[in-house]
């Protein structure tokens, strides 16, 4: 009986398939894809009919977004029905690492801006540079990302686009508003204000309703500056005792509170005031859960450096271009093979 | 056995010789050489695997490798291949991660980073080399605290230290009138200086304690309105660490106002009951708890609405 009942179906397969070959008319219900070999790093299917990287990542990787570790495991975005193809299981860490060097990422600081062509001080860029500089970043193909992303690049989590940049601006004055913003708006670069809480209201700085509305738009991201704008490292006559840690916790602790509390959201990145830290100030903001702090540090940021002494080129009022494009520089050469 | 693989391979003959067609099969497990997809798969890995041995990507080689012999577990080639490759990947690893460790100890960062690097690119999946190279690029970053751009952050202080922090003209024109109480001139002084500065912590410092000296005033002289309108603008420009004792005093403040209230609302209760009224319901509106507050309003409340019921008009002002 099963003899015959297997004769049978292998008959009814062999005639569908074979009707299918000839005429190329009959469609018949889209297979799934079936595993042929399975490993703890990898598995081995042959796709089905409808089967694409995102849905063999939605079966296998239990998350269609993972879809590009599959394209780059077979070197194919699309799938012929029958193909055999590799599911890494594990995902690679991406450390942007090769033979002949390795990518970083800078991260642009900057403070003030000025109208029109003013730059008060150093510290002061005005409109028409910082117009200028975005512009350059845009017709030259970077890509500005967040600092969100900048902590996924960091754990190995996410490869970035090869030349990714981050803009920061420092201290939360109002031209941030009224300059930068409308500006990085233009373009579409997201940016990150890093806000001291003791100057958020007062005389030229940023008001909250400002700073909402510039998180909801989505491009800007508010983080912390500290509560006064003093310096995380030890002080000339301060020891590091007790005292000095208090003074740290309160630098950090107070903003965290006021700023998430305002803003609604949770605090995760944190600058340095004038970029100087110490191993109490990066252990306080390890424990308290912060992904970023950065100094002011000259240099790009390779994806092996720590998340919580990033450097940061600042940019001033007298920086020409020339000077503007040695900042993003996005790769270290070196001979490692 | 025979009978549940024939299907499988009448399938697979077929799907070899039909590419086109949505064609329907069932699960096979047969040799790649009966399976053209697979054997397909297979050749496509081999020479992958070998042009990346030949470029010295010795892991990523190796992976495509281990495809090959998933695929095809009787192949030789793969197998022998997977074991000569993990050999010479352990080794170098071991190498680089000794030569890397030498280096760190006699302090040669740059060479050890250069060799911590070498394992990553051999294999990128090293964690070891990771947490070398973090380790190295903070101790870089952290050592050179003193060495960062010096001009720059020179310029950077005396930028903060001229806007955020003090200035002698401003402390000249700023310490008379605190001396001599004229808060309203500090506050003058400091706006003015603010806005020219905007982060200065100095005019801030000063415009705050000249507000919280006008609240102690406007307390002194029983000019409670005034007092909690000053109390609002300290609100603003105060840290959180600081809101708690404002809030505490805004409170005292207000109970202030709800006792003056109360004894203004009495005293002319007979010759203005509508403003008593309105005055004993703003004392109860402040300081809720207070029963003879609210007695007194109840009873002055009581009166106007007799007087409106017996005169059909409002009490005589």
């Amino acid at each position: 009986m099963t003899r015959t009942l297997t004769r049978l179906v292998s008959a009814m397969a062999f005639a569908v398939l074979a009707a299918g070959c000839a005429t190329e008319q009959v469609r018949v219900e889209a297979p799934r894809d079936t595993v042929v070999a399975r490993t703890d790093d990898f598995v081995l299917v042959r796709a089905g009919a409808m089967d694409t990287p995102r849905t063999l990542a939605k079966t296998y990787l239990n998350d269609e977004n993972k879809f590009a570790a599959i394209t780059e495991a077979n070197a194919a975005e699309t799938f012929t029905p029958g193909q055999i193809v590799a599911i890494p299981l594990r995902t690679a860490k991406a450390w942007t690492v090769d033979a002949d060097g390795y990518q970083v990422v800078p991260i642009l600081c900057y403070h003030q801006f000025g109208a029109g062509n003013r730059a008060r001080n150093r510290m002061e860029v005005s409109q028409n540079a910082f117009e200028q500089q975005m512009a350059w970043l845009k017709d030259n193909g970077y890509t500005v990302v967040n600092l969100s992303d900048m902590h996924a690049f960091l754990s190995g989590e996410k490869a970035l686009p090869e030349k990714a940049v981050v803009i920061t601006i420092d201290d939360g004055y109002r031209s941030t508003y009224d300059i930068a913003f409308p500006i990085l708006k233009k373009y579409g670069f997201p940016a990150t204000v890093y806000v001291y809480s003791d100057f958020v209201g007062g005389g030229m700085a940023l008001t909250w309703a400002q700073m909402t509305e510039m998180e909801d738009s989505g491009l800007i991201d508010v983080e912390s500056h500290s509560k006064t704008h003093t310096s995380m490292a030890l002080l000339p006559k301060e020891t590091n005792g007790p005292a000095y840690k208090e003074r740290i916790t309160r630098e950090i602790v107070t903003p965290d509170g006021v700023l998430s509390s305002k803003l609604g959201k949770p605090i995760r990145h944190f600058a340095y005031p004038y970029g100087d830290t110490s191993p109490t100030a990066m252990s306080i903001l390890q424990e308290r859960g912060y992904a970023t702090a950065t100094t002011v540090q000259r240099g790009g940021n390779p994806s092996f450096a720590d998340p919580l002494i990033l450097r940061r080129d600042m940019v001033y009022s007298d920086d020409k271009l020339s000077d503007f494009q040695k900042y993003v520089a996005v790769r270290v050469d070196m001979k490692l093979r | 056995m025979k009978q549940r693989l024939l299907p499988a391979i009448l399938t697979g003959l077929l799907l070899a010789g039909c590419n086109t067609s949505n064609s329907n099969w069932e699960p096979v497990s047969v040799p790649p050489g009966n399976d053209t997809a697979l054997a397909a798969f297979v050749t496509g890995k081999k020479q992958l695997a070998k042009d990346l041995e030949l470029k010295g990507r010795l892991v990523e080689a190796r992976r495509e490798w281990r495809y090959v012999s998933a695929a095809d577990p009787k192949d030789e080639e793969s197998r022998t291949h997977i074991a000569d490759l993990t050999e010479i990947i352990d080794a170098r690893k071991a190498e680089y991660l000794k030569e890397g460790d030498a280096a760190l100890a006699k302090g040669q960062t740059r060479q050890a980073q250069a060799a911590f690097l070498k394992l990553l690119v051999l294999d990128p999946s090293d964690e070891d080399a990771v947490t070398r190279l973090r380790k190295i690029d903070r101790t870089l970053a952290l050592g050179n605290q003193g060495k960062k751009d010096k001009e720059a952050l020179s310029d950077y202080r005396a930028t903060v230290a001229r806007e955020q922090d003090t200035s002698e003209e401003f402390e000249a024109q700023v310490n008379v009138p605190m001396k001599k109480g004229d808060y309203r001139k500090v506050i003058d002084v400091s706006d003015q200086f603010l806005k020219r500065n905007p982060g200065s912590k100095s005019a801030t410092g000063y415009r705050k304690s000249a507000y919280i000296s006008l609240i102690d005033e406007s307390r002194a002289k029983g000019r409670y309105r005034e007092a909690l309108t000053y109390l609002d603008t300290v609100s603003e420009m105060a840290g959180d660490d600081e809101k708690p004792a404002l809030e505490e005093k805004a409170r005292a403040v207000r109970l202030e106002l709800a006792g003056q209230l109360y004894s203004q609302g009495l005293a002319v209760m007979n010759s203005n009951l509508s403003k008593a009224v309105e005055q004993l319901a703003e004392a109860v509106s402040l300081d809720p708890d207070n029963w003879r507050y609210k007695q007194s309003y109840n009873q002055a409340h009581k009166m106007q609405e007799n007087l409106g019921r017996i005169g059909g008009s409002k009490p005589k002002n």
